[in-house]
This record gives C-alpha cells, sequence and structure tokens, in this order.
C-alpha cells in the first residue's frame, strides 16, 4: 500500500497562493485514519466529512498500480476493450501513453488534457484507475505475455457468455462518488478510440455507508464477503499479491474477473439456517459454525450431535480454504444488480474480482474445487470470465508499460 | 490558474506559475506537458526587442502549458487539425504571438472566434495573440487556437506534436504537445470570407 501525500496537497497550497480556498491536503485514506472535517458540513460517513471524502486522492505514481490493495471505493465500473485490427506495438504505446497523462491527471482531481467538463473530475472521490492488459494487447504487441495468461479452463458450473468475457484491455475505476467514475470512463474509453474499442462494460457497488477499512461488504445474497483476505502488510502474503518477480515482473499482479449471476429468486426459498449451512459461517457476523469472530478459524473437525460435521463437507467455507499455503488471493468483488431483461424481477450477482501474482497457481485449484462441489452452486452461476496482467506502477515522467514498449 | 491574473501581483503570479510548471509534468507523455526550448529565431531580435531581455532563460519567455492537439487521420491540401493550451507569460512585459510553424503543416494560422451572422465561426487572428505579462492566454477548442493546415503527414492519437511559435520580436518557443482524440473541434472557419458549415471530422477549410 504506497500511499504518498496527493499532489492535492501542493495544489492547495497554490490555491492558498492565489487567494482561493484552501483544499485540505489529503493523502491516501487507505494509510491514514479518517481526520475530522474542517469543513463546514456538519455531514459525516465514517468520522470523515462528505466534502473530506470528495476530495480524497490515492496515488498513482509509484511501483504499483493503486486499485489492488488499498481500500474498496464504494463504487466500480469495469471496462474491456479490445484494440483496432491493425493495432501494433506502436499503437499500444500511443494508447498507454494517452492514459498515463489522463488518469494521473483525473486521479488528482483534474480533467484530462481535451476535458471540457473538468468540474465533474474535481471530486477525485479516492478515484483508482487500474491498467491491465490481457493477452490480445501483448500479441499485437509482439511482447510475451506472463506464462498465467491464459483463459481460464472450462469449469462445470460456467454458463459463459461471450458478452462478459476476455477482452485485450482492461480498466477498473472505483472511486467513492458514481459521477467521479462515470466521468472518468467516458473520459478514458472515447479518448483510446480508435485505438481500442469498448468491449464490455460491468457497473457494481459496494456499501457506500460503510468503514470500509474496518469491515468486510456484504454481498446481495447477505453474506460478508472477502473474508480472510492476504494483505500486504503481511510479508508472508506480499508475494500472493505482487509479484516478487519471479513469475513475471516485479510490482505486477494478476486480475481475475468472474462474473457470478445469483439467483435470488431461489436464494429467497431458503430459510437463514439453510443459507448458514450451505455458507458454513454465520450470517449475523460471519463467524464459522464452529464458533469464534468472522476471523476465526473454521474448525473442519468439529462434529455436531448427529456425528455429522458441523461444518459441512460441500459447505462454500469449506470448499474454498485454502489446501495449501499459496492458494490464497486477494478479493476486492462488486455487487451488481442491473435492470433485468426479462420478466424476473432482479439480475444481479457478483463481480467478483481477484488479484494474485499468478492465478493459475492460486486461484484455479480454489475454483476447480468450487466447481466440483459446493452447496452455493445451487444458487449462484459464473456467466463471464476473464484473465488481465496488472501492470507494474510507474513514476512521473514515465509510462504505463513503458518497459515493455521501449525496445 | 488561468484566473488568477486579476487577484495577483506580478511576483505571485510568477511564482505559482513556476509551481504549475512542476506540477504539470506528471503524465508519461511528455508531450502534454508544453514548453520548451525557445531561441532567438530571428537574427537581431534582441536589438529590436528593449523589451525582452536577450539573456532571458528560455522557457521563462513563454509556455504553453497542458498543450493539446485534436488527432486526424488525414494528410493533404484539406487536412488540418488545431492546438490548444494556456500560453503562460511569466514576464512583465505583454508578449505578442505573431504566428506559428510545425513540419508537420504547410499552412499554420492564429485563429480567433467571432460571431458572424448570429453563428460562431473561425477566421484568422488579424493581430495575433497578446499573452499579457503575468498571464495566460486560453487557446482551446471554439475559441482562439493554433490552426494547422495542409497537414504532410497523420496526427494519430498518443503521438506528439512539435509547434514553434513566433513572436512580434522573432523569439521563438518550441513546445511539444500531445495529440488527442477529440470529438469536438468541428467550428466553422472563415477566412475572410462568408463561413463554411463544416460536415468532417475537422474544421472545414475554404482554400
Amino acid at each position: 500500500m504506497t500511499g504518498r501525500v496527493g499532489r492535492r496537497a501542493l495544489v492547495s497550497s497554490i490555491g492558498a497562493l492565489a487567494g482561493t480556498a484552501a483544499l485540505s491536503g489529503c493523502v491516501s485514506r487507505a494509510e491514514t485514519p479518517p481526520t475530522r472535517s474542517r469543513s463546514e458540513s456538519g455531514s459525516t460517513v465514517g468520522g470523515t466529512s462528505v466534502a473530506d471524502r470528495a476530495q480524497e486522492v490515492r496515488s498513482f505514481f509509484g511501483p504499483r498500480q493503486s486499485g489492488v490493495d488499498d481500500v474498496p471505493q464504494a463504487f466500480l465500473t469495469l471496462v474491456a476493450l479490445d484494440l483496432a485490427p491493425d493495432a501494433d506495438r506502436d499503437t499500444l504505446r500511443r494508447l498507454m501513453a494517452v492514459w498515463t497523462d489522463d488518469i494521473a491527471r483525473l486521479m488528482d482531481g483534474r480533467g484530462t488534457l481535451t476535458d471540457q467538463e473538468p468540474e465533474l473530475a474535481a471530486r477525485p472521490a479516492s478515484l483508482t484507475v487500474t491498467v491491465g492488459w490481457g493477452r490480445g494487447a501483448f500479441e499485437a504487441g509482439g511482447i510475451t505475455p506472463p506464462p498465467w495468461l491464459t483463459p481460464l479452463p472450462a469449469f462445470q458450473i460456467d454458463q459463459l457468455q461471450d458478452r462478459w468475457n476476455d477482452g485485450d484491455l482492461v480498466l477498473q475505476v472505483c472511486a467513492d462518488s458514481p459521477v467521479t467514475v462515470a466521468h472518468a470512463v467516458r473520459r478514458l474509453v472515447t479518448g483510446a478510440a480508435p485505438m481500442a474499442v469498448q468491449r464490455w462494460v460491468q457497473r457494481g457497488f459496494r456499501e457506500p455507508l460503510l468503514d470500509a477499512g474496518a469491515e468486510r461488504m456484504r454481498n446481495l445474497l447477505g453474506q460478508i464477503d472477502g473474508t480472510v483476505n492476504p494483505t500486504s502488510d503481511d510479508p508472508h502474503d506480499e508475494p500472493l499479491i505482487w509479484d516478487d518477480g519471479s513469475t513475471w515482473l516485479e510490482h505486477s499482479t494478476g486480475l481475475v474477473v468472474r462474473r457470478i449471476a445469483m439467483d435470488l429468486d431461489r436464494w429467497d426459498r431458503a430459510d437463514r439456517r439453510s443459507r448458514e449451512h450451505i455458507m458454513g459461517r454465520r450470517l449475523a457476523d460471519g463467524a464459522p459454525l464452529t464458533g469464534g469472530t468472522e476471523l476465526s478459524p473454521p474448525d473442519l473437525e468439529a462434529l455436531a450431535e448427529d456425528g455429522f460435521p458441523l461444518i459441512d463437507t460441500f459447505s462454500h467455507v469449506r470448499r474454498s480454504m485454502a489446501q495449501a499455503p499459496h492458494e490464497r488471493f486477494l478479493r476486492r468483488s462488486y455487487n451488481y444488480d442491473d435492470p433485468p431483461s426479462g420478466t424476473g424481477v432482479s439480475d444481479a450477482g457478483l463481480i467478483f474480482l481477484a488479484f494474485c501474482a499468478d492465478p493459475v497457481h492460486q486461484f484455479v485449484p480454489v475454483q476447480r474445487r468450487l466447481a466440483e462441489a459446493d452447496l452455493l452452486n445451487v444458487y449462484t452461476t459464473p456467466i463471464g470470465s476473464a484473465v488481465f496482467a496488472v501492470l507494474p506502477g510507474c513514476r512521473e515522467g514515465e509510462m504505463l508499460g513503458g518497459p515493455l514498449l521501449s525496445s | 490558474m488561468r484566473t488568477t491574473r486579476s487577484v495577483l501581483g506580478p511576483a505571485a503570479v510568477a511564482a505559482a506559475a513556476v509551481l504549475t510548471l512542476g506540477l504539470t509534468g506528471c503524465g508519461a507523455d511528455p508531450a502534454g506537458e508544453g514548453p520548451i526550448s525557445s531561441t532567438d529565431g530571428a537574427p537581431g531580435a534582441a536589438a529590436t526587442s528593449p523589451a525582452v531581455a536577450p539573456t532571458v532563460d528560455p522557457g521563462d519567455v513563454l509556455t504553453l502549458e497542458d498543450g493539446w492537439a485534436k488527432a486526424v487521420a488525414d494528410t493533404g491540401e484539406h487536412a488540418m487539425t488545431g492546438v490548444f493550451g494556456i500560453l503562460t507569460n511569466p514576464t512583465d512585459t505583454d508578449i505578442h504571438v505573431v504566428g506559428a510553424r510545425t513540419p508537420m503543416a504547410g499552412l499554420v494560422e492564429l485563429h480567433e472566434t467571432t460571431m458572424d451572422g448570429g453563428a460562431m465561426v473561425m477566421r484568422e487572428a488579424q493581430g495575433g495573440f497578446i499573452v499579457p505579462a503575468g498571464g495566460t492566454l486560453l487557446l482551446e477548442p471554439g475559441g482562439r487556437h493554433i490552426m494547422l493546415m495542409e497537414l504532410t503527414e497523420p496526427v494519430p492519437a498518443g503521438s506528439t506534436v512539435e509547434i514553434t511559435l513566433i513572436t512580434e520580436d522573432g523569439t521563438e518557443v518550441t513546445a511539444s504537445v500531445a495529440a488527442r482524440t477529440f470529438a469536438g473541434a468541428e467550428e466553422t472557419y472563415a477566412p475572410g470570407q462568408p463561413a463554411h458549415t463544416s460536415t468532417g471530422a475537422t474544421e472545414t477549410h475554404s482554400s
């Protein structure tokens, strides 16, 4: 979690110089506890005023990209793009030059060079834009991809729809304001033409009225999501998230996108006891059915009075638990609740996002176990799948992907 | 920054401008970042212009901040594009920009917007651009801009365009600006004639 004082702090000194209202010097929320508002607004969320949250800035420049191990913002738009058919390394280089400059400005609360509505960028609201390449980008550029960058193997639970699959490039745009997200996406995608065109868009949200640094979000099944995530602060976990250079590039990571539809009509018919049995966890606090708190390890050996395991053999928690130390990954998922296309009430689910240094090594074994048997599979169906290589970050004056594109 | 001139004295504005220079070096795309070299292009320029000290530090004379050009795919007689950005004059003397050139265009003009018959039209700014002392001049779509015509090569998005501004005293300032995909800047252009309505991707130009 590399956070530094955002440029906004410097901008604010200019604002003060110019006699305009000074902005507070904000640093990443991820590393600094929220401070009391200095604004006159009495409206607060998580102890931080709305005005202060609007001006929070995360660092774009640094060895690693933002939007991975920092505190998840409330709103997500995930856009996959395809390169133009005749795209080559020069195309990719020009696109990365445009995006690097645009993203640096947007995350700093400024409009892009061509922006005719920079006011919509003026509330950065912890905006992060994370750039990843699919296999097609490497092929277009004649660049060797990470060894793990292939479509995931087919799982028997999958009912993938091509409109949610794959892509040459991905932009993960997150902020605590949906207006900020919408504007950033619009500028970045229109600015990418004709080098790349939009392939699919997934919009998601988390609980915005939550201290996301202290609590996990809930998905639309009502379950706490993201318990026992690895953290960059733990030296044992860090190489699970960030490549240390042993697999591909140092400070890179992999992004697995799984669009998981939830059958909420069927879920409505399951009572709370059944739901907890399926999960192996209590709904109220996320603790394992064998007791403790959300963070307590499940006791997989514990038996109920009837002699059966307290945590069912096919419960989600048992099937998804790491069977080896490397079978872990950073989940940073978002809910979706889109307008239904047919007569149903809901088109809802989870935009499952997992970051890990090597998806094939870390993610695939877990997904394989869940596909083989997981009580939750009755209610959830993967309908989209994509894998991207998240580039290392860059310093000021450099370009995302620069070292790959320079030769 | 462009609104600060009325608030601040020249010294404060100059300080702010310097900070802006440092701040805008934020992209990997050096092209968007403006200035940055200036040379005495015309022999004897200093002698004819006592207002600008001949020993002035290049780049302190005039800069183009956040400069960009609309990307275009066409070349040839009718291919054209515009250059935009913020001209900043840190000196205590007005700077009169009288022309510009780039290797990529056969013809370069300084344009301004006027109302003509109820419509906004572009036409050549006969008097050039005045960048006020200690102030800025905004070049933007729908307003003043530098018009590149008769493009000799395409201007793909993400590439850079070198443009040299020429001041009245012959000082030349070269900036590298970033080409960007942009849907606008389709205004009509009236080179001393009735306005022509554009239907193309760029401004129309009647030659």
